[in-house]
């Protein structure tokens, strides 16, 4: 029996409620079992599949490319990407469904204040990709997402799993209210998050997380959505990657950054 | 060190000379020497050879050594004790020499040189006297025959090997584990946490990652740990030492309990003001361990998972909440903002009880276990957040700094006198930091059927 076994599961129903606020201040994240179904995870599916294919023919605007992670080629030689910014943007099947299932209460909800999407600015929505085999990304060291003085925050990160994410897979590991304290021991002791397809887990932007290595055949997609009750940038204001690995570089000693 | 005008110069120098060339050590040696050999103060003799006796550089520590058997005899032999615990060996050796050589040296330090040497080598004289054993240095060799000719000495060696203490730790204890005052629960499956539709407990909404497990069987005392049978163990540690503590503990852990001196907490009351540490050393000085979350919870809800031990709906005569405390009915019981401001408003000091006797009747579960709700919480083995087992490696991190970390808060079970309704179910639960010394919580113990030895 080593897979956490109580780690609370939440239920969303288009409103935060105090108690599950009040978990998600106190430790820096919450997990919704279920908040999607399998017809709205094919949804983004399909979205992120046109998308990749759309930005690998050159039919997407340079700006609105990824140029965090190199992409991935198979035995075939064909380019697959890791990546991809401003997907809401770019898709408005997954728009609307973020909308039809009330996501956007969750900013307001989990900060207890009113919040804008990424959607124009710093990389929008993100869907990322993890591969094991032949793949430039598929572990990412400690890192926070945004360091605490940033004019975007506060922020909440809103993790749409379109796949199941395990242990052997490289799910989330965070340290639980390490948002509200630095961790003060020697080394962090990470708590694994594990998920389902169609589970989304929130976390603040200041938490120390990681992801290991895909150590299975699985291949792990994740949608990223962020509200934020911070100052909202002009559009097309770039995102800088490294300002929060560099931030956890300070506290961990390690060097940030895809492996 | 405290300066005299006595001290003189070379002295000094030589106890704030950290590091630098050998020649420039050697020199300082030298007039340091000299000057030990000019004194004739006997007291100030000892002061400036403690300075050299003591000193981090070993190759100091080796001449004040020998200075000292020349010159201080009734020094001499403490010097010698210190020298023979020297991890450098190359100041070991010369002292152990001494030793052999040296019969006024032997007589005046002979009890305090065996007690070291037998430390070092076994407290068997007669595999010393064969030579038999991991003697592999220069060193060794000459403990060893140090060893062997004070050995020699029959009064001196009936002495010393009488006065030996006698290592004890708790795994060479005969073991106090007794099944009186346990309940057996059998093997069976847990479902977790409440059932579908029904309102969850105050500070727990969400569902457990993985919703049901089997639980394998086990013996659980019947009732908490009361005070008098915590006083017990406190005693015996004082008597006996430290044997039972868990390696994590906090340096100079005094488990005294931190209601010793409330007089409302009774001999027969719940043990309360105990960190998880205490529990966890409490339970290994009788043979047991801390239960399980999942244990905990089993015992009390059965096999048929039910919300109260004695059943579904609550019972307010059955267990002692806050209702008991202030004498009041109570219904579905107060809200959770009405409760916490109950609470806020309540003087401790002031109430004329806290805690009730153990053995409350009438709100057995399934299984025969009492006072599973109310009266206290009680300590488990199991972290809160995630369910897994706890295993604190804190090391030498201050208490204060554990306040916020994840990995530090335990589950605790059942709701204390201090709960309301909604709190005193067999759902319940709460983490609290394993430091944590409340009048709140307290613990009982458990063994795993495995874990009880064939009659």
């Amino acid at each position: 029996m080593s897979s956490p076994q109580r780690i609370p599961r939440f239920r969303y129903d288009g409103t935060v409620t105090a108690e599950q606020r009040a978990f998600y201040e106190q430790y820096g994240f919450v997990v919704y079992r279920g908040l999607l179904d399998a017809r709205d995870v094919d949804v983004i599916r399909r979205d992120a599949e046109h998308l990749e294919r759309e930005t690998l023919e050159g039919n997407v605007p340079a700006e609105h490319r990824d140029q965090v992670i190199k992409p991935s080629y198979d035995e075939n030689g064909r380019a697959t990407l890791h990546r991809l910014p401003y997907f809401t943007l770019h898709s408005a099947n997954t728009r609307d469904l973020i909308e039809r299932r009330e996501l956007d209460a969750l900013g307001p909800g989990l900060l207890g204040r009113p919040t804008w999407r990424f959607e124009d600015a710093v990389d929008g929505a993100v869907w990322q990709m993890k591969r094991g085999r032949r793949s430039s990304y598929s572990a990412l060291d400690w890192h926070l997402d945004f360091p605490h003085d940033l004019p975007l925050t506060p922020l909440v990160n809103v993790g749409i799993y379109l796949d199941d994410a395990t242990v052997r897979n490289g799910c989330l590991i965070l340290v639980p209210g390490s948002h509200r304290y630095p961790p003060r021991r020697l080394e962090p002791l990470g708590l694994p998050i594990e998920a389902e397809a169609g589970d989304v887990i929130c976390h603040t932007f200041n938490i120390l997380h990681h992801s290991g290595p895909v150590l299975d055949d699985t291949s792990r997609a994740t949608l990223y959505v962020y509200y934020s009750a911070g100052h909202k940038p002009d559009a097309g204001t770039a995102y800088s990657h490294r300002a929060g690995e560099d931030f956890a570089k300070m506290i961990t000693g390690a060097e940030a950054g895809a492996r | 060190m405290t300066t005299t005008p006595n001290v003189p110069s070379e002295v000094l120098h030589i106890a704030v000379w950290a590091d630098g060339p050998a020649a420039e050590r050697d020199t300082l040696i030298d007039g340091y020497l000299n000057t030990l050999e000019r004194l004739a103060d006997p007291q100030l003799l000892e002061e400036c050879l403690a300075v050299g006796l003591l000193h981090d550089t070993p190759e100091i520590r080796r001449q004040a050594l020998a200075a000292a058997v020349r010159l201080a005899p009734e020094l001499a032999a403490e010097a010698v004790g210190w020298a023979l615990a020297d991890p450098d060996e190359s100041v070991r050796a010369p002292a152990l020499a001494s030793l052999a050589r040296t019969p006024a040296l032997r007589s005046a330090g002979g009890p305090s040189a065996l007690h070291a040497l037998l430390a070092v080598l076994g407290r068997s004289p007669d595999q010393i006297t064969a030579g038999v054993g991991n003697y592999v240095t220069v060193a060794d060799a000459h403990a060893l025959a140090s060893a062997q000719t004070l050995l020699a000495d029959t009064a001196l060696a009936a002495t010393v090997l009488e006065d030996l203490p006698v290592p004890l730790s708790a795994d060479r204890l005969p073991s106090r584990l007794s099944l009186e005052g346990m309940r057996h629960i059998p093997a069976g499956r847990l479902r977790r946490g409440t059932h579908a539709g029904e309102a969850g407990p105050f500070g727990d909404p969400g569902e457990p990652a993985v919703p049901e497990t089997t639980v394998e069987g086990f013996y659980l005392d019947t009732c908490p740990v009361t005070n008098d049978e915590y006083d017990a163990f406190v005693a015996d540690v004082g008597a006996q030492g430290h044997l039972w503590c868990h390696p994590d503990e906090p340096r100079n852990t005094d488990h005294t309990r931190s209601t010793a001196d409330d007089p409302r907490c009774a001999a027969g009351h719940p043990v309360t003001g105990v960190s998880w540490y205490d529990a966890v050393a409490y339970a290994a000085w009788c043979g047991k361990r801390l239960p399980t979350e999942d244990e905990w919870e089993r015992a009390a809800r059965g096999d048929d998972h039910r919300r109260h031990p004695w059943g579904e709906q609550f019972r307010p005569e059955l267990v002692r909440g806050l209702h008991t405390v202030l004498g009041e009915d109570t219904g579905t019981g107060p809200d959770r903002r009405a409760w916490l401001r109950r609470l806020a408003d309540l003087s401790v000091p002031e109430l004329p009880e806290l805690t009730g006797p153990v053995n409350l009747p009438g709100g057995e579960s399934p299984f025969g276990v009492r006072d599973l709700c109310g009266n206290v919480w009680e300590w488990t083995s199991t972290r809160f957040l995630d369910g897994l087992p706890l295993e604190p490696r804190f090391g030498t991190m201050d208490p204060g700094d554990l306040w916020g970390e994840w990995s530090a808060e335990v589950s605790v079970r059942g709701g204390a006198w201090s709960s309301p309704p909604a709190l005193l179910t067999a759902v319940s639960r709460a983490g609290k930091t394993l430091v944590t010394r409340s009048p709140e919580i307290g613990f009982r113990c458990a063994v795993s059927e495995s874990e009880v030895p064939l009659r």
